[in-house]
């Protein structure tokens, strides 16, 4: 959007004209009479220069496109003047990603661009988990004499891939009758031994034990635990108190929730489980009904990187808003068998009893909690016991929960918790 | 951290400007010698305030009581003057030392303020000197000049600092606004000979201010 505007700011210089005509005449002198002539020129100057018409081509080039978590990015802007007129005041704030810090150098830069002409400038991010892509470039044209000015945005696709692989995801039981990696308690053809049973008709040759039937004569079929894909809806708590970080400048739980759905989703992307995408509140829902295929995960990872409700801002909404609604569309648009990983900070109640909705209501539910909570302040040390609490209280539901620590790569707090899992 | 002050260069030159105004109607040697101690006087207080911002606070005061002290030096230098030079010369090197304070800034919430203030004290003393009539009109025009001057890359060096702060590369546009309005100054001196030139100083003064006052009108209404 392209907002043009006066400045005003030589509107004073009138006062100067003013001033120096009114001591002329009552001092009678006329060359201060003759110096509020300056005062008229400079004020006639802002109606000289004509509006400054915008027309620039923006290119970012990065050092590394694919960086790993805390490594440092170069960002190389070029901007050209590709209009037919000069830009005297030329100045631009990169759309630097709002999760990604800047640690070296400015995004901001000022230049003057005849037609044709380009400038450049550098700075560094520090690149986080997640996809990080960049918002359009403001810009702020003014005039030789800063009388009028043009605000506009341009835009240049870019976007930094920091995607750390965390290891096999750990789904619950729940499953479709697709074959697939998760082992069930249900016996049939597979792997891993499950049972001996007497024989029925119809049963595969290739299971009856024979050496048992040599031994005692009697017909017998084993069974194998049965591997079954399963069905996963990554659901992101995206409400407005969700968006909390644990200190000025640092990422929220958001940010946090959306990096490790990247994540579970590459990792879920290499198995033939089907995935899906929700949010829970945020401006509108988003959904993707669970699937399969390369096209599935590039529609998943586009919705992750540009879906409204699953922006780095906070959605604005009232502070006492009720999503028991969107709980109940989520609930009503997960199929049968689906099971649910919710990111969730946990920051307050009705995270815990959505999750114990959706395992009541037969979605086996995970719920993967990045820990924003600051034990700094009294308010951030009751917050860490809430939830802290809430946890105990996901976990003596049946709820499978993992508590991270982002400053701890997401594989590491999986790891762990499927170590407690399996005691 | 952003550097959030004013920009140096703009800043810098600002001032400069500022005391070219002064230097412009001040033509006497004990006014110029005055106002050379004032430089700086006014260099050591600006250099102080901002090294004070950068955290130097120690150096920073140091460098801004030795400025006060040469302003002060300054200004008692002229208490052997007229009545007259010392109404030219202590507006200006108080409007000075006040656009030296909001630039540096001694106080960041209101630097425009400031800037405002210390060039309109400045431009009593280019009036002042036109009253007293101890300064040539082309001395009187280029003080007015170097007046707006220092207003013009003031404010510029602050409204510029808003949007890109004061890590980013931005000196070509500072220089090119500053050079486009010491033009715009040129050609308004010029003007004003040519006005003094068509023997105008000959007709009643009224209707010489009548005819400025219309101008001044219409300027104004240009903005509406």
């Amino acid at each position: 959007m392209t907002t043009t505007r006066k400045t005003r700011r030589w509107r004073g210089v009138i006062a100067v004209a003013l001033f120096a005509g009114a001591a002329g005449l009552l001092f009678k002198r006329p060359s201060v009479l003759l110096l509020s002539v300056v005062g008229v020129a400079y004020a006639a100057y802002p109606q000289l220069p004509t509006e400054p018409t915008v027309s620039l081509d923006l290119e970012r080039r990065l050092s590394d496109e694919d960086p790993s978590d805390g490594d440092e990015v170069t960002v190389r802007v070029t901007v050209r003047n590709t209009g037919t007129g000069i830009l005297p005041d030329l100045r631009l704030v990169d759309g630097v990603p709002p999760m990604l810090s800047v640690t070296g150098g400015t995004p901001r830069h000022a230049a003057t661009l005849r037609p044709g002409e380009s400038t450049s400038f550098s700075y560094t991010v520090t690149a986080t988990q997640g996809t990080h892509r960049f918002e359009p470039a403001t810009v702020i044209a003014r005039d030789i004499a800063g009388a009028a000015e043009v605000e506009t945005e341009v835009a240049a696709e870019t976007t930094i891939e920091c995607v750390a692989e965390v290891p096999e995801v750990p789904l619950r039981d729940q499953t479709s009758q697709l074959v697939g990696r998760i082992v069930t308690d249900q016996g049939g053809s597979g792997v891993e031994f499950h049972r001996t049973r007497e024989y029925e008709r119809g049963d595969d040759m290739s299971r009856i034990d024979w050496r048992r039937f040599a031994r005692t004569g009697d017909l017998t079929t084993t069974e194998y635990r049965e591997e079954r894909a399963a069905s996963v809806v990554l659901c992101l708590d995206v409400r407005a108190s969700a968006y909390r970080s644990p200190g000025e400048g640092e990422p929220h739980a958001v940010a946090h929730s959306l990096a490790a759905a990247e994540q579970l989703l590459s990792s879920l992307a290499e198995t033939t489980d089907s995935v899906g995408l929700a949010s829970l509140g945020g401006s509108e829902a988003c959904w993707l009904p669970p699937g399969t295929g390369r096209d599935q995960v590039t529609r998943a990872r586009k919705l992750l990187a540009t879906h409204p409700s699953l922006s780095p801002y906070p959605p604005d909404e009232p502070a006492a808003a009720d999503h028991s609604s969107a709980l109940t569309d989520l609930r009503r648009r997960l199929g049968n068998e689906t099971q649910v990983v919710l990111f969730s900070p946990l920051l307050d109640a009705f995270a815990v009893e959505a999750a114990m909705q959706l395992e009541a209501t037969d979605h086996a539910t995970t719920v993967v909690s990045p820990d924003v909570t600051s034990p700094e302040t009294p308010g951030g040390r009751l917050a860490t016991t809430e939830r802290a609490n809430r946890i105990t209280t996901l976990r003596e539901s049946g709820i499978r929960t993992v508590d991270w620590d982002p400053s701890e790569p997401l594989g590491t707090a999986l790891i762990h918790a499927q170590e407690r899992w399996s005691r | 951290m952003t550097d959030r002050n004013p920009l140096a260069v703009s800043s810098v030159a600002s001032v400069l400007a500022g005391l070219l105004a002064i230097w412009f109607v001040a033509t006497s040697s004990l006014q110029r010698n005055a106002l050379l101690v004032a430089a700086l006087g006014l260099a050591g207080v600006g250099i102080g305030i901002r090294l004070a911002r950068y955290d130097h606070r120690l150096v920073g005061a140091i460098l801004g009581a030795g400025g006060l002290g040469g302003l002060a030096v300054a200004f008692s230098r002229l208490g052997r003057g007229s009545l007259a030079q010392q109404l030219e010369f202590y507006p200006g090197v108080i409007g000075l030392l006040v656009l030296t304070a909001g630039l540096a800034p001694v106080y960041r919430k209101y630097e425009r303020p400031y800037v405002t203030v210390g060039t309109a004290l400045v431009f009593v003393s280019v009036v002042t000197a036109g009253v007293v009539q101890s300064a040539t009109i082309w001395n009187l025009l280029a003080g007015g000049v170097a007046t707006v001057v220092a207003w013009d890359l003031g404010e510029q060096a602050i409204n510029l600092r808003n949007h890109v702060g004061g890590d980013a590369r931005t000196w070509p546009v500072e220089l090119t606004h500053a050079s486009a309005a010491a033009a715009v100054g040129g050609g308004a001196m010029f003007l004003a000979i040519f006005v003094e030139n068509a023997n105008v100083t000959g007709v009643p003064l009224a209707g010489l201010g009548v005819m400025l006052g219309a101008a001044v009108v219409l300027t104004t209404a240009l903005y509406n």
